[in-house]
């Protein structure tokens, strides 16, 4: 059942994906800059292929114009990119991000006169990646995608392909080059199950009309003749393997359109096949909107079965029979070949290219698979005569059994090569847009006087030219950073202080001059990654933020930290320079966030340096497991609250030439700030408020901030309001105040149920000579005073048993209310 | 025809009752905050400059008022209605910051939304918002954030929304104004240090400083409707004439007054007023045009009515009995728990020794009557001590009372037929 659950969502995803790509290239998305022209050749007038097209775009529009080929234009390095109907491309994933989906041009249309209107229609491939490890099977050849046979958009526009590649039915050899984009298609998966492709299943969507697998010769067989299906049959693997030839290269026949009676069996067949599956495989809704798309195929894909049954004669006799191993090496093309030469042919031609290639394909290199399949062969079934699809189960069992092809290579790393040629084809042809706010409309308003200057310098945010009192730190870290880099090492290094004692603007400073010594010095240049635990949903985010800033592209957590570690294992790199800031918030149960993240620096190829930066000094001892804080190593820096002096430096530095401020004001603010913090921002924050004090103050005679100023505004920042809300409360609310302060005398604690406050204050009110309000009233007072939390209300249905604290000391209520009492 | 007028001025005052378009004179007292809010917030769309601002005062003084006030008045400078976004936050809608982060997108309407619909997950909005407001400079368009309830955002967790938006407002990229708007006195305490640090520490404290004399002010200011120059219609100025004349004279009768200033001791805010004539303007009709005396006493009643008192008057005799035992069990107990059997006891002494009236009911039924009043919340297990009182079988669980003495004898005042004996018993003293 969760299979079950799994792939669908897995397909719903890519129906999602593709919907949003069509509808809204530009969400998430890169600017395209592709244009494309046409060939005016290759305007597709046939009216047979016209018909026959517009079915499978799905619509009656009249003014359709079909291509075979359209010409894409990339106007950033001005290349030139052929597509022609049949090629095999790379898809731009709707996030942007370098991932891309692997598809099969049907189809292209233009609807409109603009460029903008070009749209192909496209069957899907999914990657291994794309499908959830649990579906995938045992073994997977490398480069190795599914048909998507599961219901999804197949218009896409046009400008979304990045490049083409070569999707082929013959598995990849390990001796190959050019692996990159040449990719092997042999199953079909539904969102549910994988299965061979199959001969006559018009209902999936195009094939490569190109090449075939060897094993699956055998089916072509079995479909021919009973003969053969008796002696060659005995496999089950190559029963379910018929697929090969499927709905293009059948549709490629359709222009010798003599529709025999195989035709007729052939979508017998297919009906047979397909109605017991379809309901298995998808909600019956979706059934619906599948079958009218499938019907619509099969319509068109008229079989031309005389054709295809002559070349699969001609394969017949080339083929030897599977089981044995001394067949002829000539039987099947490596697609590669094949797809080397410019498919700009028109369709027809290409066909005959094709049907005539079989004959001289080079069957050598599939031996392997053929062995595998003859061994794995005992148990043939009758079902697999009629080329029926097999259960999960038992093409799972028989994938098992297949014998490992001895590969150097994992196919895991040579989807991260892939990944990686990708990544930079994309980033060269696309343009990224990154999201921003608008900017403003009418122009910014510069500081003239004095007072707008000071408080422009005095806004935390404005960068000195020099970090003042912080040159020792800045020292260290920077020789530190400096001498990791320049020995090509990596290293750890945690700095610790409390909030606003410059740790991140220090950083930032050392950053910016270690990028000054790269410039001018000949430092060598580095990466620079720069993480906030704040930033982060969720401590392992940290490796998905990682990871994009450093290469760019987008994976899932766990997916990002295996990537990262490969990465840092790696030779040959520059050296990356990894601050964490909020490093306490990184902390999780297993620490394995922060347990990678200094364990990185350790590998022997990592050149990774990681400046930690949290507020705790104790963090490594009180937080981190032994064998975290032990590689996190001993490079510590603490930054000390500023003192009194190093504050009133700073601000002056920052006045310096202002004269907005006096003196004495300065060592007001700065000793005050120092007694409480020692936080540069706060202090900073108070004389910002003096200034705006000061500029309000039409009294003052001098044109800078005094001490009154500067007075009143540590009053408003540091003063609590508390007094002054206690005296403005109403009447009953001040004695309800008194009324929990007598309680708690007459009990000695500092902790009373409201029904014994509501007691004193029903006296209370008699002796003010009020009329003692009701209950309910009382109890509407005292959560008046609880939502302001001058009293702190137990939560909870307790009613008058609710206890009752106060949040200001028993004095200071005393003291608010005592010119009220007078 | 007085028909529509009076339609129309119910409809005047009762969206003023509602809170929306209260008249301008009732929050004078708040000029300095204003002039002070409206100086930072033209700070922020002239200059560009960053600020974070909380406003603290109790329920209902006018905090919201205010800043929308302020807010429309900023926006009449044609340089803000340009430039400035505001997005407006509230503690008790945006419950974590997932869906806060969504609706920020949301209003400023970022390229990742399609009309209402937010896509990405929480850890892509919020890279990606980030990502928008840390690419700003100067030359962005500045944002006003609105944070309603903001005790409420300081519960999210890791304060990871207030301790961007505040960052973002202390590092100088897009312009920043951050306002909070809470009742809680304590709020600063709520923030984590890290998040207080960024926080720019302008506090902005407002409170009702009304008399009561301003208080019957603000009545007068809530009901009177001013005859404004635009609409000339003779009909509609005599019947406004009329109308505020008999305002005024509502503002002067003895007995307004005197619920007036009932409702002003205890809570000075507008809200309470508000509750107070909501009921006399829905009141209003052609038989009824006018607002009187009665109608604000009527209303008062119910407003001030005590809800046990109420409650009570619905209950049995035998259940009456039953609460007066229960009373006078906590008088002798001095408020220590109870269970049924010392109920019953103590009313079989009653019921026996002195009444004459009652049966002697079953020990069944008087156990159905005492589970009828707890299901009425009118007394409770004690259990402050928590453990296993589940456990006690129903008729020896320690209860308590949760009527007030004053409650019981108000209730035994106004029931209905009550038996004289029942009610010397409840008054009689025990102790």
């Amino acid at each position: 059942m969760s299979k079950v659950r799994k792939s669908s969502r897995n397909k719903e995803q890519v129906k999602k994906e593709t919907a949003a790509q069509k509808n809204q290239p530009a969400a998430f998305d890169e600017e395209s800059d592709v244009v494309y022209s046409w060939e005016k050749s290759s305007e597709i007038t046939n009216s047979h292929e016209i018909k026959k097209f517009k079915s499978l775009i799905n619509t009656d529009s009249k003014s359709l114009r079909l291509y075979r080929t359209i010409v894409l234009t990339n106007l950033d390095t001005s290349a030139h990119l052929k597509v022609s109907v049949g090629d095999g491309v790379h898809i731009a994933s709707e996030d942007g991000d370098n991932d891309f989906y692997i598809a099969r041009v049907e189809a292209m249309y233009a609807s409109g006169p603009k460029s903008s209107d070009m749209s192909a229609i496209v069957s899907w491939y999914f990657k291994a990646t794309e499908i959830p490890k649990s579906k995938l099977p045992k073994q997977l050849l490398p480069n190795e995608v599914f048909l998507c046979t599961a219901k999804a958009e197949m218009d896409v526009d046009a400008e979304t392909i990045i490049n083409k590649c070569h999707i082929s039915n013959t598995p990849m050899q390990q001796n190959d080059e050019k692996t990159e984009r040449f990719y092997f298609c042999g199953k079909s998966f539904n969102g549910k199950r994988f299965k061979n492709i199959k001969e006559d299943r018009s209902g999936s969507p195009a094939p490569p009309p190109e090449k075939k697998e060897t094993h699956c010769h055998g089916n072509k067989i079995s479909k021919k003749s009973d003969y053969v299906v008796k002696t060659t049959m005995t496999s089950p693997v190559s029963a379910s393997s018929v697929g090969m030839f499927d709905v293009s290269s059948a549709a490629m026949d359709i222009l010798h359109n003599d529709n025999d009676s195989d035709a007729a069996t052939s979508s017998d067949e297919e009906n047979e096949l397909e109605k017991p599956q379809l309901p298995t495989m998808m909600g019956s809704d979706e059934v619906k909107e599948v079958a009218p798309l499938r019907v619509d195929k099969r319509s068109l894909n008229v079989l031309s079965k005389k054709t295809l049954v002559v070349t699969m004669r001609k394969m017949n006799l080339a083929t030897p029979l599977p089981g044995k191993e001394n067949q002829p090496p000539d039987m099947v093309r490596r697609s590669s070949r094949l797809s080397d030469k410019k498919l700009v042919l028109p369709l027809k031609i290409q066909q005959t290219v094709k049907l005539s290639d079989y004959d001289s394909d080079d069957l050598s290199d599939d031996l392997n698979d053929i062995d595998a399949v003859s061994e794995s062969s005992d148990d043939v079934t009758s079902e697999d005569d009629t080329g029926d699809d097999v259960t999960d189960e038992e093409s799972d069992e028989r994938l098992a059994k297949r014998p490992k092809r001895g590969k150097n290579m994992t196919s895991k790393a040579r989807q991260l090569r892939q990944r990686n040629d990708v990544t930079s084809f994309v980033t060269k042809t696309r343009k990224k847009r990154s999201p921003h706010i608008q900017p403003r409309k009418t122009p910014l308003k510069a500081a003239s006087t004095r007072f707008e200057k000071a408080r422009e310098n005095l806004h935390v945010s404005a960068v000195p030219d020099a970090l003042p009192c912080r040159e020792n730190e800045f020292q260290t870290i920077y020789s530190f950073i400096e001498g990791k880099i320049s020995s090509g090492t990596g290293g750890c290094m945690y700095i610790s202080g409390v909030p606003g004692t410059g740790k991140t603007a220090t950083m930032t400073e050392v950053l910016s001059s270690l990028q000054r010594a790269v410039d001018d010095d000949g430092l060598e240049a580095f990466d620079y990654v720069e993480i906030n635990g704040m930033r982060l949903t969720e401590p392992h985010q940290a490796y998905v933020s990682i990871l994009k800033q450093l290469t760019g592209t987008k994976a899932t957590a766990d997916h990002a930290a295996q990537l990262l570690t490969k990465h840092f294992n790696q030779r040959g790199k520059k050296t990356t320079l990894l601050v964490v800031d909020e490093l306490d918030l990184l902390w999780t149960k297993k620490q394995d966030v922060m347990y990678h993240i200094f364990d990185w620096p350790s590998h022997r190829h990592a050149r990774l340096i990681v400046v930690a930066i949290a507020n705790t000094m104790d963090l490594p001892e009180r937080l981190m497991m032994n064998r975290v804080s032990s590689r996190l190593g001993l490079t510590r820096l603490s930054f000390l609250p500023y003192t009194f002096k190093q504050l009133q430096e700073i601000i002056t530095t920052r006045l310096r030439g202002l004269e907005a401020f006096d003196a004495d004001a300065v060592q007001l603010v700065a000793r005050k700030v120092a007694a409480v913090s020692g936080d540069a921002r706060r202090c900073l924050d108070v004389c910002r408020r003096a200034i705006e004090i000061a500029e309000k103050d039409k009294r003052s005679t001098k044109a800078s901030a005094s001490i009154e100023h500067v007075h009143t505004s540590l009053q408003e920042m540091f003063a609590s309001p508390m007094v002054k809300l206690i005296r403005h409360s109403s009447t009953h609310e001040k004695i309800f105040l008194r009324s929990v302060v007598a309680e708690f005398r007459r009990s000695g604690l500092e902790e009373a149920t409201v029904g014994l406050v509501l007691q004193h204050h029903v006296a209370l009110a008699k002796l003010e000579g009020l009329p003692p309000p009701n209950v309910t009233s009382l109890i509407k007072v005292c959560n008046q005073l609880a939502a302001s939390r001058v009293v702190l209300l137990e939560m909870g249905r307790h009613d008058i048993y609710a206890r009752i604290r106060l949040n200001v000391s028993v004095d200071d209520v005393l003291f608010a209310l005592s010119d009220y009492a007078s | 025809m007085t028909g529509t007028l009076l339609v129309q001025a119910q409809d005047i005052v009762k969206r003023r009752l509602c809170g929306n378009s209260l008249p301008v004179q009732l929050f004078s007292n708040l000029q300095s905050a204003e002039t002070d809010i409206y100086n930072l917030l033209k700070r922020t769309v002239e200059y560009a400059e960053s600020n974070s601002l909380l406003i603290i005062g109790p329920k209902s003084c006018g905090k919201s008022t205010l800043i929308k006030k302020v807010v429309s008045r900023v926006k009449k400078n044609e340089n803000a209605t340009k430039n400035l976004l505001v997005v407006n936050l509230n503690g008790y809608m945006q419950t974590d910051d997932r869906i806060a982060l969504d609706e920020i997108t949301r209003q400023l309407q970022l390229e990742n939304t399609i009309g209402d619909k937010v896509f990405g997950s929480f850890a892509e909005t919020l890279s990606f918002l980030l990502q928008a407001l840390r690419t700003g400079s100067n030359e962005s368009q500045p944002i006003l954030f609105l944070l309603e309830e903001f005790d409420l955002f300081a519960q999210h967790k890791n304060q990871t929304l207030l301790y961007n938006l505040f960052d973002i407002a202390q590092a100088g990229l897009t312009p920043l104004a951050v306002i909070g708007v809470t009742c809680r006195i304590d709020v600063m305490e709520l923030l984590e240090k890290r998040v207080k640090s960024r926080f720019s520490h302008r506090q902005i404290f407002i409170c009702n400083t009304w008399t009561f004399k301003e208080y019957v002010g603000a009545f007068k200011d809530c009901l009177q409707i001013k005859v404004e120059e635009k609409k000339k219609k003779a009909k509609w100025k005599i019947f406004l004439a009329k109308w505020n004349k008999n305002i005024d004279m509502l503002s002067e009768d003895l007995t307004v007054l005197e619920i007036l200033e009932k409702q002003f001791l205890i809570s000075q805010g507008l809200s309470g007023l508000q509750k107070l004539l909501m009921y006399p303007v829905w009141l209003l009709s052609n038989q009824h045009p006018l607002i009187t005396p009665a109608d604000i006493e009527e209303s008062a009643k119910s407003l001030f009515a005590d809800s046990k008192a109420n409650i009570l008057h619905g209950v049995s005799v035998l259940e009456l009995c039953l609460i007066i035992s229960m009373n006078h069990l906590m008088i002798i107990h001095d408020n220590q728990p109870f269970n049924f059997h010392m109920v019953y006891n103590e009313f079989l002494k009653f019921s026996q020794k002195k009444s004459h009236i009652l049966h002697n009911y079953s020990k069944a039924v008087v156990l159905k009557a005492f589970e009828h009043l707890i299901e009425l919340e009118l007394l409770k297990t004690r259990d402050h001590s928590g453990i296993g009182i589940s456990k006690i079988q129903k008729e020896y669980q320690p209860m308590v009372l949760l009527v007030e003495n004053s409650q019981l004898l108000e209730a035994i005042g106004k029931y209905p037929g009550c038996p004289t004996d029942v009610k010397q018993w409840a008054q009689s003293s025990i102790v």
